[in-house]
């Protein structure tokens, strides 16, 4: 095993691990399935840091590899039955206080078409960026914009006022 | 800093951490060179699926080669393709347009422009875009068309030209009649057909993306998209993001990350073109509270962006640099 990969990769899960692991639990619906997504992802950095090495940001490279890595678990018999044997709703119970409003955000997202749900939560919640996200999940920046766009959209009912890029006076694009 | 879908999804999930017996199973598992023993019904499920994966992906490698988030071909060993495949019919169909349609950019003549569509009433994506050569190709381009689109006046000499393409938005004027387009090129075994744009149905450049390599490996991207008067990107400040003021623009938004920084400027208060610039939307019947409508572009968004091949920290002066040089070509 490559000394300077592991090192690499040690470092980048010490920083984004719980990001990662929670974007697999969200993919997954299940903590202990996300953590064998984030080791299967850790030891492919580690496997391809080699051929990476310069092409970019490395974290949104080792999320690109955990998304496709949960979506290549979420296409498993073993996954689909394991869903139809569970509640519907796989979010974990939550350990913070959540407020009405916080609950019906959740609500409104993860009732989203998948592609606009996923665009958001990178950006929103993982704090992706467009490129990162085009990356991160092999589709255009413009259809980043265009999914990012109609998911606001959607939401619009639910955060309306909530956004600082809906008030006029404050510095954002 | 008001951000409620990070806020109530990081409540939800705020006992799913990395604590440090996860870290310990994952930093030991580099040993072990393989991950922890699964059960066996799931692993035999895994293998069954790898195995169904590895002939997916080998028949379409073999029928469409590999490509990239640009189309681009890519080496087979950086394994960096989406590996996902879609479990149902209308999404499967929708990849192997997005594919095609990234294959039918990439082989086709620059001047002809191509639409592809899915069945009846299903996906529609349409890549009108051309490819230019060089950064004065692109400058005498947009020039002749008149759009409001910015360029620098140069890019700094340490860097080159690498590739770039301008998109282009569908005329409203012309938009009803792309749906009465011949079918020119049928797909056999594909539920998948191509249509060339008729020049007549475009209207001007909707948009950018130019990218220049410097000897170093180090990349600079230019890219533009003219944009809704109402739409913005919706970021949020940061510890690493700072507003700063450009002349000409309206906001302008610096990130400075390790390895790259990047710019949003915006630019506003152009005349309204009425135009559906998208490159990729739906008509599927469950998008029908977001029809297909035309929009008013009066702004233009710009994004510039620079990292380093090594990783290493890199100023982020070029870029405001480059920024207070946008001219009209």
């Amino acid at each position: 095993m490559n000394a300077s990969a592991q090192a690499a990769a040690e470092e980048l899960f010490r920083a984004h691990g719980t990001r990662l692991l929670r974007l697999a639990a969200l993919y997954l619906g299940d903590t202990a399935l996300a953590e064998d997504a984030v080791q299967e992802t850790y030891l492919k950095v580690i496997k391809g840091y080699g051929k990476f090495q310069g092409q970019g940001d490395i974290s949104t490279w080792a999320t690109r590899i955990l998304i496709n890595t949960c979506k290549d678990i979420r296409r498993t018999g073993w996954f689909k039955r394991l869903l139809l044997s569970q509640p519907l709703h796989t979010l974990p119970e939550p350990a913070a206080p959540m407020t009405h409003s916080d609950h019906s955000v959740v609500e409104a997202v993860m009732a989203l078409p998948a592609k606009y749900r996923e665009a958001l939560l990178l950006h929103y919640w993982q704090g992706m960026d467009a490129r990162q996200i085009s990356l991160s999940l092999g589709i255009s920046e413009n259809a980043v914009y265009t999914r990012l766009s109609r998911g606001r959209g959607m939401l619009k009912p639910i955060l309306k006022g909530g956004y600082e890029d809906e008030q006029p006076h404050q510095a954002s694009l | 800093m008001n951000n409620p879908i990070k806020q109530a999804f990081d409540r939800q999930y705020a006992d799913v951490q990395m604590d440090e017996a996860r870290f310990n199973r994952l930093f030991t598992l580099s040993d072990q060179k393989s991950p922890k023993p699964r059960p066996f019904k799931k692993a035999l499920a895994l293998a069954l699926a790898l195995v169904v994966v590895a002939g997916v992906a080998y028949s379409a490698s073999q029928f469409l080669g590999t490509v990239d988030w640009q189309g681009n071909k890519t080496p087979e060993e950086l394994e960096l393709t989406p590996t996902y495949v879609p479990d149902n019919p209308v999404d499967m169909d929708a990849q192997r347009l997005e594919r095609l349609a990234y294959e039918a950019l990439g082989e086709k003549p620059p001047e002809e422009l191509w639409l592809a569509r899915m069945g009846e009433g299903g996906w529609l994506t349409f890549f009108p875009k051309i490819r230019v050569n060089s950064f004065e190709e692109a400058k005498k381009l947009l020039a002749q068309s008149g759009s409001p689109l910015m360029l620098p006046k140069n890019v700094p000499g340490e860097y080159a030209f690498n590739d770039g393409e301008l998109s282009l938005y569908i005329d409203t004027r012309n938009y009803e009649s792309l749906e009465r387009l011949t079918d020119e090129n049928p797909q056999p075994g594909l539920t998948l057909k191509g249509y060339r744009l008729p020049q007549e149905a475009l209207g001007d450049f909707s948009g950018y993306t130019l990218h220049f390599v410097n000897k170093k490996g180090d990349q600079l991207r230019l890219q533009a998209r003219m944009t809704g008067a109402n739409e913005n990107f919706g970021l949020w400040q940061g510890d690493n993001v700072k507003t700063i003021t450009i002349p000409g623009f309206e906001n302008a938004l610096l990130f400075e990350r390790k390895g790259w920084n990047q710019l949003f400027l915006k630019h506003a208060g152009f005349g309204p073109i009425g135009a559906c610039r998208m490159d990729y939307f739906t008509i599927a019947p469950d998008r029908a509270d977001y029809p297909l409508e035309p929009e008013k572009l009066t702004s233009a968004t710009y994004t510039l962006h620079n990292n380093t091949a090594s990783g290493q920290d890199v100023s982020s002066s070029i870029l405001k640099d480059l920024a207070d040089e946008f001219v009209k070509p």
